[in-house]
């Protein structure tokens, strides 16, 4: 068979520390994605390891095993520092990525190569793309080199340039309540709002450039915007009673939320274009947790109208209110998965756990906790991230919609809760 | 010796723009549902206290209100002030009788000092959703008010807030801190 020799350069082993607000402790399903080698990069000391981050998230997206660098064969580079992609291809890698950071002028180039180790085409190269970076972007450079890895070997989006909003609870801080973002991996933590008094369910509006989040600053209950460029809050909605629960329609139109202002708990929406609070739902049983289909067509929500908790869907088309999950005791908090007609629910068996509910209406366990809540979808649809306790500690977790990967995201201060997920805004 | 890899055919990536247009939800109300920063008038709900905001070195907004000083301004009888929560099963808004007692001392204060006011909190355990937790909250802040009312007490002295399980008592994940998590508070 004739050997396949890709050589290259100079190889750099940098090991660099970077610090993360949550760290990553991967507590199933490492071994059980697609095999893939992503090779050290060739690259000064830049306080991102390019290959590193881009390993990372290949792993935490639940597709992809990468090998360790310890678990290649030895002889995979030859004398004259040749790539062997037979040798490669014995640990049974689908693709390899390569590449390289250099300075050009001013600026980094970040260089990158995925070739495919498949028997039927190794060498081919699947994907070669350069792009500029400064120091500060990096990781940001790095997690584009994954979304187009991930992209070309799954045909999905890759979501590894997305936001995530949360909820630290600092228990001796003069500001216990505090609303963070970060990158979806924990870096780049950047604190919003600090309060004296709770802060909750954070949500993203579709454009990623303001939340809409539940404040007890007043000592009551209130719906704010904010806009975290140019720090504007806007209070929404501060009526008696409830005000919970808000969630930003796909389409950017309308503000979902639950008022108890009439009685019980219901659910209304804030149609942000003609300006209109509008009622959804009217019944004497708790209506709560809304949440929109990926169409803005439909609202999923709560209703303990048949007794126990179960989730109901309206659809704004025909007006037409019907019950959606019949399997479990109690069903809360649905979210929708872009793509696809199942849903993320916590149900009630044995605790409180993440599930999803196909479209069958048959019910797949993803987790095994007992404290897991307020579950919400990566704009690709691969994974959902969820507070749950863990360790005696209330913290972060991810779970791929398959179930298959999970990892657990424990703060470095702090118990933290109500994560949600942002859009994917970048290109 | 770089080699002839780094000359295939490559793509310029752009950097990332955060740009874009969208609605603007801070323009202004024609509705009259819309709350403009306070300008609604929340109906016999009792304002409680100022809000301060400042702006962190970090960055972000801070928002503060000093509680406890809201909270301590009662003067009444010490009984009152230490016997003022009522505990719940889980999941419940059902009165216990061992808090009847609790109740009916206040209720009897408020009745004799009908310038006095409370606020029931309606509070959880952690178990099940925070937005579950804060419709729970709410039914048993309404529960206390209900049985108060009951016991002759005016409607306009009571007012309630929910804070689910944001606000617990007992820092912990068992059922040691989640049995005096489910409660109701009534401060005046």
């Amino acid at each position: 068979m004739l050997k396949k020799l890709i050589a290259i350069c100079a190889l750099f082993f940098i090991t660099i520390n970077a610090h993360a607000a949550l760290q990553l402790q991967i507590t199933g399903g490492i071994n059980e994605g697609r095999k893939i080698i992503v090779l050290p990069f060739e690259q000064p000391n830049l306080g991102v390891d390019v290959s590193s981050v881009v390993s990372a998230d290949l792993m935490r997206s639940g597709k992809f095993s990468p090998i360790v660098q310890s678990q290649l064969p030895r002889n995979y580079l030859d004398a004259q520092n040749r790539l062997n992609l037979d040798v490669l291809a014995q640990t049974n890698a689908e693709a390899l990525v390569i590449g390289k950071v250099y300075l050009d002028g001013d600026k980094y180039q970040v260089e990158f190569q995925l070739i495919s180790l498949a028997a039927n085409q190794r060498g081919t190269i699947l994907e070669h793309r350069r792009g500029a970076s400064s120091i500060q972007t990096m990781r940001e450079a790095a997690h584009r080199v994954s979304d187009r890895v991930f992209e070309k070997l799954t045909g999905i989006k890759g979501a590894f340039r997305t936001r995530i909003a949360y909820i630290v609870y600092k228990h001796n801080d003069k500001f216990p309540y505090q609303l963070m973002t970060a990158d979806y991996d924990g870096f780049n933590e950047t604190p919003v709002l600090k309060s004296t008094e709770p802060v909750m369910t954070p949500n993203w509006s579709p454009d990623g450039k303001r939340l809409v989040y539940v404040s007890f600053e007043s000592r009551r209950p209130a719906i704010f915007v904010h806009d975290i460029y140019t720090k504007k809050r806007t209070k929404l909605a501060s009526f008696p009673g409830l005000n919970s629960s808000p969630v930003w329609s796909p389409d950017g139109n309308k503000i979902a939320m639950t008022l108890s202002k009439d009685g019980q708990p219901d659910i209304y929406y804030f149609d942000l274009t003609t300006r209109r609070l509008q009622r959804v739902t009217n019944s004497p049983a708790i209506d709560t947790e809304p949440s929109w289909s990926y169409d803005s067509q439909t609202l999923y929500f709560t209703s303990e109208r048949g007794g126990r908790a179960q989730i109901y869907s309206y659809n704004f088309a025909n007006g037409k209110t019907q019950r959606v999950t019949y399997q479990g005791s109690t069903n809360l908090s649905s979210k929708a998965i872009p793509d696809s007609n199942a849903l993320i629910v916590i149900t009630q068996h044995q605790g409180y756990r993440v599930a999803r509910v196909d479209s069958d209406g048959s019910v797949y366990m993803l987790t095994t906790s007992s404290l897991d809540e307020s579950p919400s979808v990566a704009p690709n649809g691969t994974m959902i991230i969820y507070s749950t306790v863990y360790q005696g500690r209330k913290g972060l977790a991810l779970v791929s919609a398959d179930g298959r990967f999970k990892a657990n995201l424990p703060s470095t201060q702090g118990e933290v809760s109500s994560p949600a997920w942002g859009p994917l805004t970048a290109n | 010796m770089k080699t002839n890899l780094w000359q295939a055919l490559s793509l310029v990536l752009g950097a990332v723009i955060l740009s874009g247009c969208a609605t603007d939800p801070n323009a202004g109300s024609n509705s009259g549902v819309l709350v403009e920063d306070g300008s609604y008038n929340n109906g016999g709900y009792m304002q409680q206290g100022e809000v301060q905001t400042g702006l962190d070195p970090d960055g972000s907004i801070t928002v503060s209100n000093d509680y406890n000083a809201a909270n301590n301004g009662f003067t009444g009888p010490q009984n009152l002030r230490d016997n003022n929560t009522v505990y719940f099963k889980y999941d419940s808004d059902q009165i216990l009788d061992d808090y009847i007692v609790v109740m009916q001392s206040h209720a009897q204060y408020l009745r004799d000092n009908p310038d006095s006011r409370i606020i029931i909190e309606g509070h959880t355990d952690e178990r099940g959703t925070p937005e579950y937790n804060i419709a729970l909250g709410e039914r048993r802040a309404r529960s206390v008010a209900q049985y108060m009312q009951n016991l002759g007490v005016d409607i306009n002295q009571l007012s309630i807030v929910s804070y689910g399980e944001e606000k617990p008592a007992v820092i912990g994940h068992d059922e040691n801190a989640w049995s005096k998590n489910r409660r109701a508070v009534i401060n005046y």
